[in-house]
């Protein structure tokens, strides 16, 4: 679609809007994280453990006395680097394996299409949980082991939006014109498939925050002192009863996140392929 | 029918190959030498490399990986597939006193996902673009948008710690079923409610809903005749992809609820390393999620034929 048409959808929708906003707020928040707090994360302090909202801390302490909100606004730097770097290496790797293989066609689509046949015989979570598992945790693993387990989705999505233009009388004539393989699937494939790429990109980005946060949460991906979003949930869980808090805050700050994607994902699935399926969607 | 089943079927026996292959694969891709573990688990930490080499050579680790996969393989056949690396028993029966427990979390987990948004989804496509609608899209959005262990971890905090009507872990009675059931059921409602809406507004605007309506048939008629059963053809396709959710799902929630079925039991065996419990579990899961999925496609197709001829199988 038209850079111009889509930036007046964009100005005239109020849920883009407000969901881009939301985003922007908190995308502020995590990367601007010194400049808001003055808190270091991984101060402990045991004589102010798990201390209630106030002046002091904004909203109260960890079970080691460390400031909540400096926390998760620097575990929100952790989750969203993992959430984008993960979303596009696995965007990358399986566009440009799915335009290849669609296009060439031959052995070698037929076998990597099995491969990813294979890998998407599992939930996508049980692979990411066991190679993540397997590797051991650490941030470098768990970035990995979700871009493992990542791309096989985008290489069918591409594949399939490619075989179809391939097929098209434009592609015929710059194909008989002897343009080079490359330069039509660069030039005349690429564009064509992009925006339903894009939309499952976006609602990728959100499957990859709750996915990351979740293992991290089981104890896979980050691990303590570091702040992360599921890793702090998994600490707050003993002190359930006496501080929700450390459940309730990072828990919010996911679910805030992955709203606001969501909604913009769905927006922008409305305007560039308002013909796709519901659930391809929902469920990439 | 005939040849498209077929094509599915061996689909599905590569598939099943192929996970073998992955699982087994994945075992011998872990760091560390799995002959030490073995004899770790086996006689302590304070190991001689006898006992090392005595394991290697019992559990046949310096054959070829073809040769131990072979191995591995018939063994499977005969439905064992080792013993725990840390508890020594058996694998298969391990798994077969879990599968019970997440069978009846995912199942009673459905029925309030399809009990929830199969009503919602009509209401919410019959009323398109109004008040109810919006409240219910904006509610799905919000579910769907939830991470399952922290919407089970403020129900644990609802319905445990502040109002102290609900257990909030194990297994036992139907109390201790109804917080990881309904975690698990309102993240699938809200996504299930999204795809029965859209399917029943595509009903919706079909010719034949026009037509029920000149002959004077009342809404209650069409949308329960002509209108659902047609939208429920798409939404059960995606059974397939609502089990692997399921499943996916229950590896979250089980641990959170530490509810005792073949979720926890992986995420426990990873915790410990337990390499031929975790080899069980995957195995089990994958095979599940791939059986299913082919089933759905072969009963969808029994059910429309049109189906049978635009797949590239």
């Amino acid at each position: 679609m038209h850079d111009r048409k889509l930036k007046k959808r964009f100005l005239g929708s109020p849920t883009a809007l407000v969901a881009s906003g939301m985003l922007m707020v908190m995308a502020f928040m995590v990367m601007a994280a010194p400049l808001i707090t003055s808190y270091d994360p991984l101060d402990v302090d045991l004589k102010d453990r798990l201390s209630l909202p106030g002046p002091e801390h904004l909203l109260g302490t960890d079970e080691l006395g460390r400031d909540l909100f400096a926390r998760v606004l620097y575990g929100g730097q952790n989750t969203l680097l993992i959430a984008l770097t993960v979303a596009f290496m696995a965007f990358a790797i399986g566009t440009t394996m799915g335009l290849l293989s669609g296009y060439y066609g031959g052995v070698l689509d037929m076998t990597l299409m099995r491969f990813v046949d294979i890998m998407l015989a599992f939930p996508h979570i049980i692979l990411a949980l066991v190679i993540a598992g397997l590797m051991g945790p650490g941030l470098e693993n768990l970035i990995l082991a979700l871009t493992l387990t990542h791309w096989p989705a985008y290489v069918r999505m591409a594949r399939s939006g490619t075989l179809q233009v391939k097929e098209m009388t434009f592609v015929e004539a710059a194909r008989s014109m002897r343009f080079s393989n490359l330069w039509i699937i660069r030039r005349h494939v690429l564009p064509n498939v992009s925006d339903s790429l894009m939309v499952m990109l976006a609602m990728d980005l959100a499957n990859v925050i709750i996915i990351a946060s979740a293992l991290s949460f089981l104890g896979l991906g980050i691990q303590p002192p570091t702040p992360e979003w599921g890793s702090m949930l998994r600490a707050g869980v003993p002190y359930l009863t006496t501080s929700p808090l450390l459940t309730f805050v990072p828990g919010a700050f996911i679910f805030l996140t992955v709203v606001s994607i969501n909604l913009l994902g769905d927006w922008l699935r409305d305007v560039l392929d308002p013909h796709s399926h519901e659930i391809e969607a929902v469920v990439a | 029918m005939i040849a498209y089943a077929l094509k599915r079927l061996v689909l599905l026996g590569f598939i099943l190959f192929g996970i073998t292959l992955l699982t087994f694969g994945l075992m011998h891709m872990a760091p560390g030498d799995p002959a030490f573990t073995i004899a770790e688990g086996r006689y302590g930490t304070d190991l001689t490399p006898e006992q090392v080499e005595q394991v290697r050579a019992e559990e046949g680790f310096d054959d070829g990986w073809w040769v131990q996969y072979q191995k591995w393989v018939s063994h499977l056949l005969e439905l064992d597939m080792g013993r725990s690396l840390v508890t020594y028993k058996s694998v298969t029966s391990e798994i077969a006193a879990r599968i019970p427990y997440t069978f009846v979390l995912a199942f009673t987990a459905s029925i309030i996902t399809f009990a929830t948004s199969i009503p919602l989804g009509i209401a919410s496509a019959v009323r398109k673009g109004r008040r109810q609608d919006v409240a219910v899209r904006v509610l799905s959005l919000v579910a769907a948008s939830m991470p399952n262990f922290w919407l089970g971890l403020l129900l644990i905090w609802v319905f445990a710690v502040v109002l102290g009507v609900l257990p909030s872990f194990g297994a036992g009675g139907v109390a201790h079923l109804i917080l990881p059931a309904f975690t698990l059921g309102i993240s699938m409602a809200a996504i299930n409610t999204r795809l029965v809406r859209s399917a029943m507004i595509e009903v919706l605007s079909q010719e034949y809903i026009a037509t029920a309506r000149m002959k004077g048939l009342d809404d209650w008629t069409i949308i329960s005749r002509h209108g659902l059963k047609n939208a429920l053809l798409p939404v059960l396709t995606f059974a397939g992809l609502q089990l692997g959710f399921l499943l996916g799902g229950a590896v979250v929630v089980e641990t959170v609820f530490s509810w005792p079925g073949i979720g926890k039991l992986l995420v426990d065996s990873i915790m410990v390393k337990d390499f031929s419990m975790i080899q069980g579990c995957v195995l089990v899961i994958g095979a599940t999620f791939a059986i299913v999925n082919i089933g759905v496609d072969l009963a969808y197709a029994a059910i429309d034929p049109r189906i049978r001829w635009d797949v590239d199988a």
